[in-house]
C-alpha cells in the first residue's frame, strides 16, 4: 500500500459523520447527469406548476408528485436496467433536454414542463425496483398526468374535456331523471324544472371527480406494481366510474330539491355530496382492480396462481393509499375555499385584479340602445363566465342586448363554449374588427332548439388596456418567430407572466333575417361600452392599487 | 450489487385468497350491471312512451287551468275527452294553476327541443307562456292588493314581474319567429295570434294582416278545400277589417265580401266561426249580420237553462247579443255568469266581452262612414244617426264596466284618438274612463293626445285630477308625462307645466321632480334642472346618481363647487 493510498484512507477515517451507505445512495440516485438536468429545468417548472394552481381540477399535483417521490426513494435499486430500458431512457432524455432548451427560448414553461417529465422519465428508466427488478421508469408516468394536453391554439385539452364531460354526465342524467318520473329540460348542461334550474358547474367533472380519479387510479396502478394490460383497463374504468359518479351526483340534486326540499346545488351539501361520490369512485376504482386480480391474477411475479395468492399490500395499506390522497384533498380544497387562496396567490403579482365598476359607468343611451338595467354576479373563482360580471342590459326599438364585462381570465378565453354548455349551438363564427381601432372582436351566432337565434361578441384586454389577439387567427411558424423576437426584446418580462385578462361581450336575441344588421348593433354597442368600461375600470384599479401600497411604502 | 438501503415499505407476507379479490370486485360488477340495467330501462320503456306522458300532461294541466285544446296546434291528446276542460272542474288556486302551467310549459319546452323545431310545439309553448304571465300578473295584483310584499320585502315581487316579463317576451319572440319564417297552418296561426294581440292594443299592423292574407290565399290557391285555412282566413279577414288603421273601407267591403264567400262554403263552422263571419258581414250588411249571429246564438239559448261549458262558449253568446244589439240583455247575461266564474275566467271573460263592445263600436262607427261615403255619393247628406250614437254611448259604457283595469282598453283608444276623424269617440271614451275612478290619469294623458290641439286649455281639466289625494294617480299621471314629452317634443312644455303643477300640489311625490328635471335637462333650462335635482338630493341624500347629476349640470353652468354644497346644505 503506498503513502498515498494509506494518506487517501486516513482521510475517509477521518469524516465520520458521512456514512458511506449515504454516500452510495447519493451517488446511485442523484449523481446521474439526468438528475442534474431536470434540477436545472426547475425554474420554469416551477413557474408552470404556479399558474397550474390557478386549474382547480388540477390541484392534486402536490399530492402526485409528493407520492411519486416517495416510491423514488423508496424502490431505488440500484441494479442497471436493461439496455432496452437505458436506450429508451437516454432518447426520452435527449427529447426532454432540447424541449427544454427549446422551451426557455420561447419562454414556455409549459413545454418545460414536459421537457422536465421526460428528463425524469431519462433518470428513472436505467434504475430498477428494489424489488421487481423491472426499470423504475414507470414511476414517471403520473407526472404526465399533471402536463395540459394540447387541443388547439385556443385552449388546452383538458377545458375540453371538461365541457364534453359537463355535458356527457348531464345527457345521462336526464334518462334517469326520466325515469324518475320527474319532469325536466335540459338546456346544454342546465338542468330546468318547472320552478328552478341547475347548473352542471366544472367542479361536477373536475378537481372532485375525474382529474383525481384517474390520478388515483394512476398512482395506484403504479403502488401495486400491476401490469401494463391491467393498468389501462384500470385507468379506463376511472373515467368511466368518474362519468357515472359526476352523473349520480347530478341526478340526486333535483329529486332531492323536489321531494324533500333539500338544496344540494350549493355550498356545505353540495361539497358533501361531491366528496361523498368520488368517494364512491374510489371505492368503485379500487373494487375493480381487486375484479381484475381475480380474474387475470396481479401481474406480479410471485402471485401464486392457486387459492392462495400473494398481494402486494395488506387492506390496511391498500386503503390507506386511497383514504390518505384523500383526506389530503379534502384537506388542501377546505384550506384553499376558507382562506381564498387562489385568489390571494393571483393577487400576491400586483395588488387587486378586479376593475371595480358601477351601474353608471356605462351612460344611458349608447347609439340606439337605452340602458335598461345593471347588475353585479359574483361565481365561483374557476366559473365558466369568470367569478365576477357587471352586467348592463341595454334595449332598443325590438331587441334587447346585453353587455357584459366578465373578469378575470389568464391568457384567451373561448366564449363560445360556455353558451354551447348553456344549450346554444354554434351556427357561424368569425373575427370582425372595429371600425375606428381595429380591434379583433369575435362574431358568433348561435341557434337553439327552441327555435331561437342569438349573436355574441366578444373580445378581451389585458391589465394595459390592450386588446389581446384572436388565437388561431396567427400561423403557427408566425406565433414562434414572435414568441422568439419578444424574447429578446425590452418585453420579454410579460412572456414569463400568464396576464390578467377582462372580457367584454354582448350578447342578444335576435331574428335569423337580421343577422347582418344585428351583428353591426352589436358591434356598435361593444365597442363604445367597452372602450368606456376600459378606461374607467383600468383607471379606477390603479387608483385603488397605488391608494393601498401608499401607507405599506411609508411603513 | 446488492441494495443495502432498508426497505420503508410495509410487509408483503399477507396472504389473499381468491375468494377475497372477489369479495371485494364485486361491488364494482354490481353497480356496472345496475347502470346497464338503468339504461336498457331507459332505452326500451320509459324513453319510447315518454312523448306521449308528456303530451297527455300538458293537455291535462292546461285543460285545468282553462287553456282548451282548440287553442294548442300539437294535436296533443284530441281523443282523451276526459280532459276536456270547464268550468264545472274544482276551482284551483291561483298557485296551483301557476304550478300545472310552468309544468306544461317545461314539458312542451322539452317536446319542442327533442322534436327539434316543431312549430305547433312552439306556437303552443307560447300559448302556455302567454298563459302563464297572465296568472304572474294575476298573483302580483295579489300580492300589491294584499300587502304581502312588505312583509317578504319585494323581492317575490321583482321575481313574479321579471318572470312575467320573460315569459311574454319569449312567447312574442316564438310567435313572430314561427311567423316570419315558416309557411303553412301554424305560420298562418302564429300571424294571426300576433294580430289578434296587436288589435286588442289597436296598433294592428296592416303589414302583419296582408301578409297573413296573402299567405293563406296562396294555401287556399293550392288547396283550395282545406277547411283549416278557410277558417284562418276567415278569421284574418274580420280581425283586418275590423282593425282601427287598417285597409281603406274599400278593402274592407272586399274582404268581407270574401270572408262572406269562404263562411258559406265552411262545412260546419262553429259558433265562433259564424260569429267571425257575422263580424265580416255588419260590414257590407248589419241586418243579415244580425241574423246570422242570432242564428248562431239559437243552439245556445235553447240550453241557457244548463250550465255552459266554457269561458269561450259565454264569450260566443254574449258576441251574439252585441250583434244583436240586445244590450240589456248582454249585461244581464254578464251579470248571470260572472259570479259563477273564478277570477281568473272572470278577468278572461270580462276582458273579452269589452273588446267585443269595442269592436262594435268600431263596427258603427265604420258603417257610419260607409252610409255617408254612399250619401255622398248619391249627394245627399243625411244628419248623424242619433240612435247608432246612443248605441255607442251604452256599448263604451259597458266596455268601461265590464273592464275598467284593462289596459288594452286604454291602448286601443289611443289608437283611436290619434285619427282625428275619431275624435269623437276618442273623446266620450276620454270622459268615460275619467269618471271611473282606476284609470283617471291614464285617460288624461289621452285627453292630451286627443285634444293636442288645444293642449294649454285642458291642462287644468287633467291637473285637477292628477293632484287628486291619490298618491298613485299623481304617480302614474307624473310617469305619463314624460311619455308624453317623448312621443312628441313639441309637447314637452306642456308636460313640464303638468309636471310642475303636480310638484307645487304633491311635493312628495319624488318621480315628477325627477321626470321634471329630465325634460328640463332636455329643454337645456339648467337652473331649473338645478332646482329640481336639489329638491331630489335633499330628500334622497344617500343616492349618489344624483349629486352626478347635479356635478353635470353644475359643470355645464360652470357654478363653482363651494357654492353647491352650500345649497346643498341648505
Amino acid at each position: 500500500m503506498s503513502t498515498t493510498d494509506i494518506a487517501r484512507d486516513e482521510l475517509i477515517l477521518n469524516e465520520p459523520s458521512v456514512n458511506p451507505t449515504v454516500i452510495r445512495l447519493w451517488q446511485s440516485r442523484f449523481a446521474s447527469p439526468w438528475f442534474l438536468l431536470a434540477v436545472l429545468q426547475l425554474p420554469y417548472v416551477a413557474l408552470y406548476l404556479y399558474y397550474l394552481w390557478a386549474s382547480t381540477h388540477y390541484q392534486f399535483y402536490p399530492v402526485l408528485m409528493g407520492a411519486v417521490g416517495y416510491l423514488v426513494y423508496s424502490r431505488w435499486s440500484d441494479q442497471s436496467a436493461t439496455l432496452a430500458w437505458r436506450r429508451f431512457g437516454f432518447v426520452c432524455g435527449v427529447i426532454g433536454v432540447t424541449l427544454s432548451l427549446f422551451s426557455s427560448v420561447v419562454v414556455s414553461p409549459w413545454l418545460a414542463y414536459l421537457g422536465f417529465a421526460l428528463t425524469i422519465v431519462a433518470w428513472l428508466a436505467p434504475a430498477t425496483d428494489n424489488r421487481s427488478g423491472a426499470s423504475l421508469c414507470y414511476l414517471a408516468w403520473p407526472l404526465f398526468l399533471v402536463w395540459k394536453p394540447p387541443y388547439n391554439d385556443i385552449a388546452t385539452a383538458d377545458t375540453y374535456l371538461i365541457t364534453f364531460l359537463q355535458k356527457l354526465s348531464a345527457s345521462l342524467s336526464s334518462p334517469l331523471l326520466d325515469i324518475l318520473t320527474i319532469p325536466h329540460y335540459m338546456q346544454g348542461t342546465i338542468i330546468t324544472l318547472a320552478d328552478r334550474s341547475f347548473g352542471v358547474e366544472e367542479a361536477c367533472s373536475g378537481v372532485q371527480s375525474f382529474f383525481a380519479i384517474l390520478c388515483i387510479a394512476a398512482m395506484l396502478m403504479v403502488w401495486n406494481r400491476r401490469s401494463l394490460i391491467h393498468s389501462l383497463i384500470v385507468v379506463v374504468s376511472s373515467i368511466v366510474w368518474a362519468i357515472v359518479m359526476n352523473t349520480l351526483r347530478i341526478t340526486v340534486i333535483p329529486p332531492a330539491s323536489l321531494w324533500l326540499s333539500i338544496d344540494l346545488s350549493h355550498g356545505m351539501p353540495h361539497q358533501i355530496l361531491g366528496f361523498a361520490t368520488m368517494g364512491l369512485a374510489f371505492w368503485m376504482l379500487y373494487s375493480t382492480d381487486n375484479l381484475l386480480v381475480y380474474w387475470f391474477g396481479s401481474g406480479e411475479a410471485d402471485l401464486d396462481p392457486d387459492e392462495s395468492v400473494k398481494v402486494a399490500r395488506t387492506n390496511k395499506q391498500t386503503w390507506s393509499l386511497i383514504v390518505y390522497p384523500i383526506l389530503l384533498l379534502l384537506s388542501i380544497s377546505a384550506v384553499v375555499q376558507s382562506l381564498d387562496l387562489q385568489k390571494k396567490a393571483v393577487r400576491l403579482v400586483g395588488g387587486n385584479i378586479f376593475l371595480p365598476l358601477q351601474g353608471d359607468d356605462l351612460p344611458s343611451n349608447i347609439n340606439e340602445w337605452q340602458k335598461v338595467s345593471y347588475q353585479q354576479q359574483r361565481r365561483t373563482n374557476d366559473a365558466d363566465f369568470g367569478e365576477q360580471s357587471d352586467v348592463w342590459i341595454f334595449q332598443d326599438s325590438d331587441h334587447q342586448a346585453t353587455f357584459s364585462l366578465d373578469q378575470t381570465f389568464r391568457l384567451w378565453h373561448d366564449l363560445t363554449v360556455c353558451y354551447g354548455n348553456t344549450g346554444w349551438k354554434i351556427v357561424e363564427q368569425n373575427v370582425v374588427f372595429g371600425d375606428d381601432d381595429q380591434w379583433p372582436v369575435v362574431s358568433a351566432f348561435f341557434e337553439r332548439n327552441d327555435g331561437r337565434h342569438a349573436i355574441v361578441m366578444f373580445c378581451l384586454f389585458d391589465r394595459a388596456g390592450q386588446p389581446l389577439e384572436v388565437p388561431g387567427y396567427e400561423s403557427w411558424w408566425s406565433s414562434i418567430g414572435n414568441r422568439i423576437a419578444k424574447r429578446f426584446s425590452f418585453d420579454a418580462g410579460d412572456l414569463f407572466r400568464e396576464q390578467t385578462c377582462y372580457q367584454a361581450q354582448v350578447f342578444a336575441v335576435i331574428d335569423a333575417e337580421q343577422k347582418s344588421a344585428r351583428q353591426d348593433a352589436a358591434l356598435a354597442l361593444l365597442e363604445v361600452a367597452r372602450n368606456q368600461i376600459r378606461n374607467v375600470g383600468l383607471q379606477r384599479l390603479r387608483n385603488e392599487n397605488a391608494t393601498n401600497e401608499r401607507p405599506q411604502s411609508n411603513l | 450489487m446488492s441494495n443495502s438501503i432498508p426497505s420503508t415499505e410495509p410487509q408483503l407476507n399477507n396472504q389473499h385468497t381468491k375468494s377475497e379479490f372477489w369479495r371485494r370486485g364485486k361491488p364494482a360488477l354490481a353497480l356496472t350491471a345496475l347502470t346497464l340495467l338503468l339504461v336498457t330501462y331507459s332505452y326500451f320503456f320509459v324513453q319510447p312512451n315518454l312523448v306521449s306522458q308528456y303530451k297527455k300532461s300538458i293537455l291535462h294541466s292546461c285543460g285545468k287551468v282553462g287553456i282548451t285544446e282548440q287553442l294548442l296546434l300539437s294535436k296533443l291528446d284530441s281523443t282523451d275527452n276526459k280532459l276536456r276542460p270547464s268550468l264545472e272542474s274544482k276551482a284551483l288556486e291561483l298557485t296551483e294553476k301557476i304550478a300545472l302551467l310552468e309544468d306544461a310549459q317545461l314539458r312542451l319546452q322539452r317536446l319542442s327541443s327533442e322534436a327539434n323545431d316543431d312549430d305547433a310545439l312552439r306556437y303552443d309553448s307560447a300559448i302556455v307562456s302567454i298563459s302563464l304571465a297572465d296568472l304572474y300578473d294575476e298573483n302580483i295584483q295579489r300580492l300589491l292588493k294584499s300587502g304581502e310584499q312588505q312583509k317578504n320585502g319585494s323581492v317575490e315581487l321583482e321575481n313574479l314581474i321579471s318572470k312575467s316579463l320573460n315569459r311574454r317576451q319569449e312567447a312574442m319572440s316564438n310567435m313572430q319567429s314561427i311567423a316570419n319564417v315558416e309557411n303553412g297552418s301554424v305560420a298562418s296561426m302564429a300571424k294571426l295570434w300576433l294580430m289578434e294581440r296587436q288589435l286588442a292594443n289597436a296598433t294592428l299592423s296592416s303589414d302583419i294582416s296582408d301578409r297573413a292574407i296573402q299567405d293563406l290565399q296562396a294555401v287556399l290557391a293550392t288547396e283550395p278545400t282545406n277547411e283549416n285555412a278557410r277558417i284562418l282566413m276567415l278569421r284574418a279577414l274580420t280581425l283586418s277589417s275590423l282593425s282601427v288603421d287598417g285597409p281603406s273601407i274599400n278593402q274592407r267591403l272586399k274582404f268581407a265580401n270574401v270572408a262572406t264567400a269562404i263562411a258559406n262554403e265552411v262545412s260546419a263552422p262553429t259558433i265562433k266561426e259564424q260569429l267571425w263571419f257575422a263580424q265580416s258581414l255588419q260590414v257590407i250588411d248589419p241586418i243579415a249580420a244580425q241574423d246570422l249571429a242570432f242564428q248562431s246564438a239559437q243552439p245556445f239559448w235553447s240550453q241557457k237553462a244548463s250550465v255552459y261549458n266554457s269561458v269561450e262558449t259565454l264569450e260566443a253568446v254574449f258576441e251574439s247579443l252585441i250583434i244583436n244589439k240586445n244590450l240589456t240583455e248582454a249585461q244581464a247575461f254578464v251579470g248571470e255568469h260572472l259570479p259563477k266564474m273564478t277570477y281568473y275566467e272572470q278577468v278572461s271573460f270580462r276582458s273579452q266581452c269589452a273588446a267585443n263592445c269595442i269592436r262594435q263600436t268600431v263596427a258603427f262607427v265604420l258603417n257610419e262612414n260607409v252610409e255617408s261615403q254612399n250619401n255622398e255619393m248619391n249627394s245627399s247628406r243625411k244628419p248623424v244617426n242619433s240612435k247608432a250614437n246612443i248605441e255607442v254611448t251604452r256599448l263604451i259604457d259597458l266596455a268601461v264596466l265590464l273592464a275598467p283595469e284593462s289596459d288594452f282598453l286604454i291602448a286601443y283608444f289611443d289608437t283611436i284618438a290619434q285619427d282625428e276623424s275619431k275624435n269623437e269617440i276618442a273623446q266620450r271614451l276620454a270622459s268615460k274612463f275619467a269618471e271611473s275612478d282606476d284609470k283617471t290619469c291614464e285617460a288624461l294623458l289621452n285627453s292630451i293626445r286627443a285634444l293636442r290641439q288645444n293642449e294649454e286649455a285642458n291642462l287644468s281639466h287633467f291637473v285637477e285630477h292628477a293632484t287628486s289625494e291619490k298618491t298613485s294617480y299623481a304617480i302614474v299621471a307624473a310617469a305619463s308625462a314624460i311619455k308624453l314629452a317623448q312621443t312628441n317634443q313639441t309637447t314637452t312644455g306642456t308636460a313640464i307645466a303638468f309636471l310642475k303643477l303636480i310638484n307645487d300640489a304633491r311635493p312628495e311625490i319624488l318621480l315628477a321632480w325627477s321626470n321634471r328635471a329630465k325634460l328640463h335637462m332636455l329643454q337645456q333650462e339648467l337652473p331649473a334642472a338645478l332646482e329640481c335635482l336639489y329638491h331630489l338630493q335633499n330628500a334622497l341624500p344617500e343616492n349618489r346618481e344624483i349629486g352626478q347629476q347635479i356635478e353635470a349640470v353644475q359643470r355645464q353652468l360652470e357654478v363653482p363647487k363651494d357654492q353647491t354644497d352650500a345649497s346643498i346644505g341648505n
